[in-house]
């Protein structure tokens, strides 16, 4: 006997519409307040008036209040002062720490490590990226003094900020098993110190930064076209850009909105004696670990971009770049600048930079 | 050892080294006396007190130019100052070892905000110190080493705030005996010797009629 | 060895804060600390219950899992314990533990946390049983002396009651079985026998019949 298969189903068209209607159907019943149960005849039910108490037992207090004004119980009372006092159980408590055990410590584990390895492995197989050998011998001003070391500030201290947070997190871990708990008791206590005294150091930085940069990265025309060509990273030329290009500028506002997260939820944590409960307190660690990692990667790539790109560390260390490399990656801001006349010779930089004497220049001119 | 060697020998060492090292070098400048001026005089002697106070405000020209680092220095040094004399653990530290007496303590969070004062007013100088074709060109080796001990020094201090860890402390007491011994011998000089060479610049150039 | 655990019977309790009192005092608790506290929920309704809760000395414990410097450990007591010297007061312990038994003085007005406290049911530390080291950080150590934790000692109606896990259940089973037999007698519902009724009228039927 041959075995024959069934015809293959397919559901149609109509049937879809099927589908979909009884799917909504269910959905407006499912909403539909339950008839109401008639309170004439006796119910064979009988409620244990422990459960309801019981069940209050494990609510939090803002519920406990609210349910208490509309006379369901009475007040939950302790006369012991304090936050919190009064919650009898915190059970977001559980919740916070399978965050932080079964997601945070392995997830952020996993995804700053993948992201290190793969730019160490991009950095090893492409290199330093040469956009244009060209040495034109021109310089262009692009970072005055206070940007670059408000750079280089903001920078210190996120990295430190990095590495004493880190600390704590994965401390237990890695760091016990090597040197022991007393000696990583000593390191941890410091990571938490350090990291709440630079914290607000954090947010001044971050606001310096916003008032000296703002309006050059508000979006301006062509942007898209960048974006969309991601920055000439899908071949041909670089596209135009003015004197940040899109991908600055989303890592600008990124910084300065998740910046500005991580410091307002550090702030909830650093400050215990606000009257702050528990559940704020697990809610903005919640913020500050997740903006925490997010920054932490995306500054792994902005440090790798700015070692492999040749060129754009000269901005940021001496605040000139080459003419070619302005042009390459901030065509628009090297025609304007050029237009402008602010073009200069590497020996007008060089006086600038004090070798005056070394290229000739007249000590009276050089300032010594 | 370590720990016994930083807490007393070495301490009393750098301590004496300082007071000594520095005191002889304050006395061979002052010393080495004035220079005498063949100019006529114009004005009456007594322009140095009020050049001592002047120079704590920028000239008018460079107000604008000096605005950030005028600000970062003002935190920095003001917050160094509240720091080294007045934190608790300083002055329970120093009425033991150095004074005898004690005299009253900031409370912590006025610390707290010293020590931010500080710490944030260092590194943005230390940092423009490198960053600023000027002052990096009138900067010597030793400019950048004293400033970046300071930094080392208030930051170990900074770990060790919360006073639970005696390694902790022990560190911040051993960059702090380093930095008394390099002192006398860096710019850092400049702590003690402002006054005179405020008053110098003054008086010279006051007899000179010249106003700065 | 035994599994050291406190019990608190909702029925017995009458909110006096003895345990409380009893607790700061041996154990000359830091400033702003209570170790033991008494909530009452429907507090003046009827149904009124009071509980003490202080440390539950858990034995999968959430504080010791959340730990970054792993300060804490448990006695062959069952007792959960920490180490003041290694702890590093980030108060993680405290967003973890539901029962709010981790505390921490706040020093100065920046209110930054010193170490933390917390119950030890009497069982001092990891310094020298009954060494003034022991005493200054954690306060007294009545196990080591064959004592049960004080405020379960002074409990006097008896409803706070701290030992071994298999005796206080024992007790307990003991006062459920009697108070049912009680309620039956004065013929009133089953279920009522461990819970006064919700506010629906004079309560006399269960106020009599429930002890
Ligand atoms: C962007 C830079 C920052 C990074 C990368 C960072 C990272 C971290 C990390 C990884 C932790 C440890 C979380 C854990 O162990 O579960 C942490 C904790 C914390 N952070 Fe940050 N943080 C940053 C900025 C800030 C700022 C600006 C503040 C304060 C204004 C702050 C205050 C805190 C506090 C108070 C804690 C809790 C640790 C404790 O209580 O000792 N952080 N941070
Ligand atoms: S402190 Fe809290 S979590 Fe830790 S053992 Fe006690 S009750 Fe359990
Ligand atoms: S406060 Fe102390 S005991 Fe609690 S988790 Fe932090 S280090 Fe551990």
């Amino acid at each position: 006997m041959s075995f024959r298969p069934p015809p293959c189903r397919r559901v149609t068209r109509s049937g879809w519409i099927c589908w979909v209607l009884l799917a909504g159907l269910a959905l407006l019943v499912a909403d539909l307040p339950a008839a109401a149960p008639s309170h004439d005849k006796p119910s064979a039910k009988v409620d244990d008036p422990g459960t309801d108490l019981w069940r209050f037992v494990r609510r939090r207090a803002p519920e406990l209040r609210s349910l208490a004004e509309k006379g369901a119980i009475g007040p939950v009372t302790t006369q012991v002062k304090g936050v919190d006092t009064s919650v009898l159980i915190n059970d977001k408590g559980q919740e916070w720490r399978l965050y932080r055990h079964r997601m945070l410590i392995p997830i952020s584990a996993i995804v700053l490590g993948t992201v290190a390895v793969l730019l160490l492995l991009l950095y090893l197989a492409v290199g330093r990226r040469v956009p244009d050998p060209r040495e034109t011998g021109k310089r262009l001003l692009r970072f005055v003094a206070y940007e670059r070391t408000l750079h280089w500030f903001m920078a210190a201290i996120f990295l430190f900020l990095g590495v004493t947070g880190l600390t704590i997190l994965y401390g237990r871990p890695l760091l016990i098993p090597l040197v022991g708990k007393e000696s990583f008791s000593a390191m941890a206590s410091a990571s938490k110190e350090g990291h709440n005294l630079f914290g607000p150091l954090f947010l001044v930085s971050l606001l310096l930064f916003l008032q000296r940069f703002w309006r050059r990265n508000l979006y301006s025309r062509g942007d898209l076209r960048w974006l969309i060509r991601l920055g000439g990273l899908l071949g041909g030329d670089s596209p135009p850009a003015g004197f940040f290009n899109m991908g600055e500028k989303m890592l600008f506002w990124l910084l300065i909105a998740v910046g500005l997260l991580i410091c307002a939820s550090g702030l909830v944590l650093l400050f215990p004696n606000f009257g702050q409960g528990r559940l704020l307190m697990e809610g903005a660690h919640l913020i500050h670990t997740l903006g925490a990692v997010l920054l932490l990667a995306t500054i792994m790539a902005h440090i790798y971009m700015g070692i492999a790109t040749k060129g754009a560390m000269d901005g940021m260390k001496g605040g000139y770049v080459e003419y070619s490399w302005a042009r390459h990656h901030h065509r628009e801001w090297a025609d304007e600048e050029e237009k402008k006349g602010r073009v200069l010779s590497e020996e007008e930089v060089r006086r600038r930079f004090g070798e005056a004497r070394k290229i000739g220049v007249p000590e009276r001119e050089a300032g010594t | 050892m370590i720990a016994q060697l930083i807490d007393g020998p070495l301490w009393l060492f750098s301590a004496w080294f300082f007071l000594v090292v520095a005191l002889w070098r304050l006395l061979v400048i002052l010393f080495k006396g004035r220079p005498k001026s063949l100019a006529k005089p114009r004005n009456a002697p007594g322009g140095a007190l009020a050049t001592i106070f002047r120079r704590f405000l920028p000239y008018p020209e460079f107000r604008k130019v000096s605005r950030v680092r005028f600000w970062a220095g003002y935190a920095f040094h003001v917050g160094l100052l509240a720091l080294l004399f007045f934190a608790a653990p300083h002055v329970e530290f120093l009425s033991q070892r150095v004074t005898g007496f004690s005299w009253p303590a900031l409370p912590h969070w006025a610390f707290e905000v010293a020590a931010e004062l500080a710490l944030g007013g260092l590194l943005f100088l230390a940092l423009f110190r490198l960053m600023d074709p000027v002052t990096r060109f009138i900067s010597s080796t030793g400019d950048h080493l004293a400033s970046w001990l300071v930094f080392l020094v208030m930051l170990t201090g900074c770990f060790a705030l919360w006073r639970s860890h005696e390694s902790l402390r022990l560190l911040h007491l051993f960059l702090a005996e380093l930095l008394l011994i390099y002192f006398p011998f860096s710019s850092l000089m400049h702590a003690l010797t402002f006054p005179f060479s405020r008053g110098f610049t003054g008086a010279v150039y006051h007899r000179k009629g010249v106003n700065i | 060895m035994a599994r050291m655990k406190f019990y608190c019977d909702a029925a017995r309790c009458i909110e006096c804060n003895g345990c409380v009192t009893a607790c700061k005092n041996e154990n000359e608790v830091p400033w702003g600390i209570n170790r033991r506290r008494v909530v009452t929920i429907k507090d003046g309704v009827h149904g009124e219950r009071s509980l003490s809760v202080a440390c539950m000395h858990c034995s999968d414990a959430p504080c010791a899992a959340v730990c970054p410097v792993d300060c804490f450990y448990t006695t062959d007591d069952g007792v959960v314990l920490h180490d003041k010297d290694i702890c590093i007061g980030c108060g993680y312990c405290f967003y973890a533990c539901p029962f709010g038994a981790p505390q921490f003085p706040q020093d100065g007005a920046f209110g930054t946390r010193g170490k933390m406290d917390k119950c030890t049911f009497c069982a001092g530390g990891p310094e020298p049983d009954g060494s003034a080291e022991e005493y200054r950080k954690y306060g007294s150590n009545r196990l080591a002396e064959g004592k049960l934790p004080l405020c379960a000692e002074m409990c006097a109606t008896k409803a706070l009651l701290a030992g071994d896990a298999g005796v206080i259940s024992d007790i307990y089973r003991k006062r459920v079985v009697n108070r049912a037999a009680a309620s039956l007698e004065w013929g009133a519902r089953l279920q009522r026998a461990n819970f006064r009724a919700p506010d629906s009228g004079t309560g006399t039927e269960t106020r009599k019949g429930h002890r």
